[in-house]
């Protein structure tokens, strides 16, 4: 009985010695060749993929690109290369959830990478949560942001708060008018969805706060044709500025009725879409003097980098807004995931939340989860979407915009 | 000055949506078939112009030739295709209707996906004739206006066909009765593929003109093909005239309500008026009572 169970003994010590042999060896051998798989879904198809496509889709291509030709991502003693599985989510929330719950449960993934959109990252939001996946959103712009990071720990932002945008192109009309380059009257369009509102909204308040006369405050329904009409309504009243919180088909639809129109407001800002490369290619140096939200200070060398392995990569230069930011917002993913060492999610979002990153625009910290120092008002200057706000390094002085040329 | 604004705003976009309408009425109103893929269409004839354009510089205007005979080609051979077997097949008008909603349906995601891969999901936007021209004391673009004539030009042009041509007169016939229509020697195949070739040409035209002055994507077809739906109802089934006149009421419509009232609201003053129109005269403003 005794021989026996030493037998026994004997027979689990040496299965357990070769296991344990084994098992370490598996390990290494994982670490080292195994990809980290990295899932999104974002809107390939349907009224989001405009959006989507502008900035966010080729700068998840450039990064997956970039990490692989580097080898990988320093995890533990190897490197990884990544592999992405990529959904499309039709622009529709419930579609987005659950392919997100698709990529989780039947993918495997690792991380997961936002969707395009406030609505749409709001829909998954819950789903990133359960998992502790970090999640670095590029597009999600709502006033709420602090209140919603609060909930949801895992959650950092890119962009500023929606009053933001509209708080830093007033201060930046107080200034010119300061400066005496502009007078008081604002004329204000903005679209009927979320973005439009909530700016607007902001705006308003911050107008009437820094004294503006605001003579025209109108909005018009998302889709709408010919922005003609609410720019003819605008010439009317015969503004020194105009301000419209536009999506990118009216932005484009707006900059044109006021170019065709001889519209001159001495300031002329657009909405999302004037930091896009179409807006440069339709309006060339028409573009001079329009303002927009975003913008970015392209004279260092890792940017002027980053945007020919753009245009190498996409055949396109990059948008001037958001595009630095989801770039660099994965780098500061893939910087967490080495600090860390190993695929351990919750200990990478404390890592995120707390480390400076070294990126393609400087270094990245988030403040609160949210992006410190991120530019929320850009002038196009000699074919440059310039960041004008906030005052700090690199930006530049803002210029009352020169009457429209033909074209 | 505003109420002049107004109206000659309304009337270029009221051009626009007839000019996007008619291509529709035509293969809905005559060949009898529910094209759900028809804003594709004109996608695809949009983004033929701007690669004609912005890659070798051809002028949009000369780029019609080439493509306006392409699209008439592919509507007939799709038509022969892929839906001569589901006219075969029909047992009766509405599930023809059925039908075909179903096959173009498919259609739609077929030359979405085509285009997706070949151009991307992006916003795309050229400039072509966008000068601005003085008309009664306003401004507009020179490509709106145009679009406006052109509207009109076909819509007249169509009109003529149908009224006072021998072929006018049997696609009439097929539309209003495709069963008897043999009895007086009517091809009816070769008549309502000439319709839907006609249609595919002049949605080939609708996205030409319209690629000059709007921001697209690929996947923003369906918009257009909303819109022709509501003008074709509106105007009644296969009624240029009704067409015509209905695009220009929606246009004046929100341009007067955007001018006088608020531009939030010119998607309510239009559907309100296609709900008007639906409830008092189901079969359109120009439409014959009961079919």
């Amino acid at each position: 009985m005794n021989s026996h169970q030493h037998r026994r003994d004997f027979v689990r010590v040496l299965g357990g010695a070769a296991l344990a042999a084994s098992v370490p060896a598996a390990l290494v051998r994982a670490q080292t060749s195994d990809p980290i798989r990295i899932g999104y879904a974002i809107s390939k198809t349907g009224p989001f993929a405009g959006g989507a496509a502008s900035a966010q889709i080729p700068n998840y291509k450039l990064w997956v690109d970039d990490v692989n030709k580097a080898g990988g991502i320093a995890v533990g003693a190897g490197k990884r290369r990544v592999e992405v599985i990529e959904y499309d989510d039709r622009s529709q929330p419930e579609e987005a959830v659950r392919a997100i719950e698709r990529l989780v449960n039947q993918d495997k993934v690792d991380f997961l990478l936002p969707p395009w959109g406030t609505g749409m990252n709001l829909a998954v939001a819950p789903t990133f949560h359960k998992g502790n996946f970090p999640m670095i959103m590029p597009s999600c712009i709502t006033d709420r942001m602090p209140e919603l990071v609060k909930r949801w720990d895992n959650m950092f932002s890119l962009l500023a708060t929606a009053s933001s945008y509209s708080d830093a192109v007033v201060a930046v009309m107080s200034q010119m008018r300061a400066e005496g380059k502009i007078g008081s009257k604002v004329a204000m369009v903005n679209v009927t969805d979320q973005f439009g509102l909530e700016l607007a909204a902001a705006a308003r308040k911050s107008l009437k706060a820094a004294k503006f006369e605001l003579i025209l405050d109108s909005s018009y329904p998302i889709t709408s044709q010919d922005m003609t009409p609410l720019i003819a309504d605008a010439q009317r009243t015969n503004p020194d500025i105009f301000l419209g919180f536009s999506y990118p088909p009216d932005t484009l639809g707006l900059t044109e009725s006021a170019r065709v129109r001889g519209f001159n407001p001495k300031l002329f800002y657009a909405g999302v879409g004037t930091a896009l490369p179409l807006y440069a290619q339709k309006f060339g140096a028409n573009t001079e003097g329009v303002m927009g939200p975003g913008g970015w200070n392209p004279d260092s060398e890792a940017l002027k980098a980053y945007a020919a392995r753009h245009t190498a990569l996409t055949g396109q230069p990059p948008e001037q807004w958001v595009s630095a930011l989801c770039y660099s917002g994965l780098q500061a993913l893939q910087q967490a995931i080495e600090k860390v060492g190993k695929i351990d999610r919750p200990a990478i979002v404390k890592t995120l939340g707390s480390m400076t990153f070294d990126t393609v625009a400087g270094p990245l910290k988030f403040d609160n989860h949210i992006l410190a120092g991120g530019w929320t008002v850009g002038q196009w200057q000699g074919g440059t979407f310039f960041g004008i706000a906030p005052k700090q390094k690199g930006a530049k002085a803002p210029v009352a915009k020169p009457a429209w040329k033909a074209a | 000055m505003r109420l002049i604004d107004a109206l000659i705003f309304g009337l270029t976009l009221g051009g626009t949506y007839a000019l996007v309408a008619l291509g529709l009425n035509l293969q809905y109103g005559v060949a009898r078939i529910l094209n759900l893929a028809y804003g594709e269409m004109l996608i695809a004839a949009a983004l033929g112009a701007l690669v004609l354009f912005t890659r070798s510089g051809v002028s949009p205007l000369v780029s019609l030739i080439v493509l306006v005979p392409l699209a008439a080609c592919a509507g007939a051979l799709l038509y022969r295709t892929a839906f001569l077997p589901l006219v075969r097949r029909a047992r009766s008008r509405d599930a023809l209707e059925g039908d075909s909603i179903l096959s173009t349906f498919g259609l739609l995601f077929v030359v979405q996906g085509v285009m997706l891969a070949m151009f991307g999901g992006n916003y795309m936007s050229y400039s072509y004739l966008s000068v601005p021209v003085e008309v009664l004391g306003t401004t507009i673009a020179a490509n709106r206006l145009l679009a406006l004539v052109v509207a009109l030009v076909l819509g007249a042009s169509l009109f003529l066909l149908l009224t006072r041509t021998r072929i006018g007169t049997a696609l009439r016939a097929v539309a209003v009765d495709p069963a008897s229509a043999p009895l007086v020697a009517i091809d009816v195949t070769k008549i309502a593929m000439f319709a839907f070739a006609i249609g595919t040409a002049l949605v080939a035209v609708a996205g030409v003109l319209v690629s000059m002055f709007s921001t697209f994507s690929a996947t923003m077809g369906v918009l257009f093909t909303m819109k022709a739906l509501i003008v074709v109802i509106m105007g009644g089934v296969g009624n240029f005239v009704g067409c015509v006149f209905a695009a220009l009421l929606l246009g004046l419509s929100e341009s007067f309500v955007a001018t006088y009232v608020d531009p939030g609201l010119t998607l309510a003053a239009n559907y309100a008026i296609f709900l008007l129109v639906l409830v008092f005269r189901p079969s359109g403003l120009f439409g014959r009572t009961g079919r």
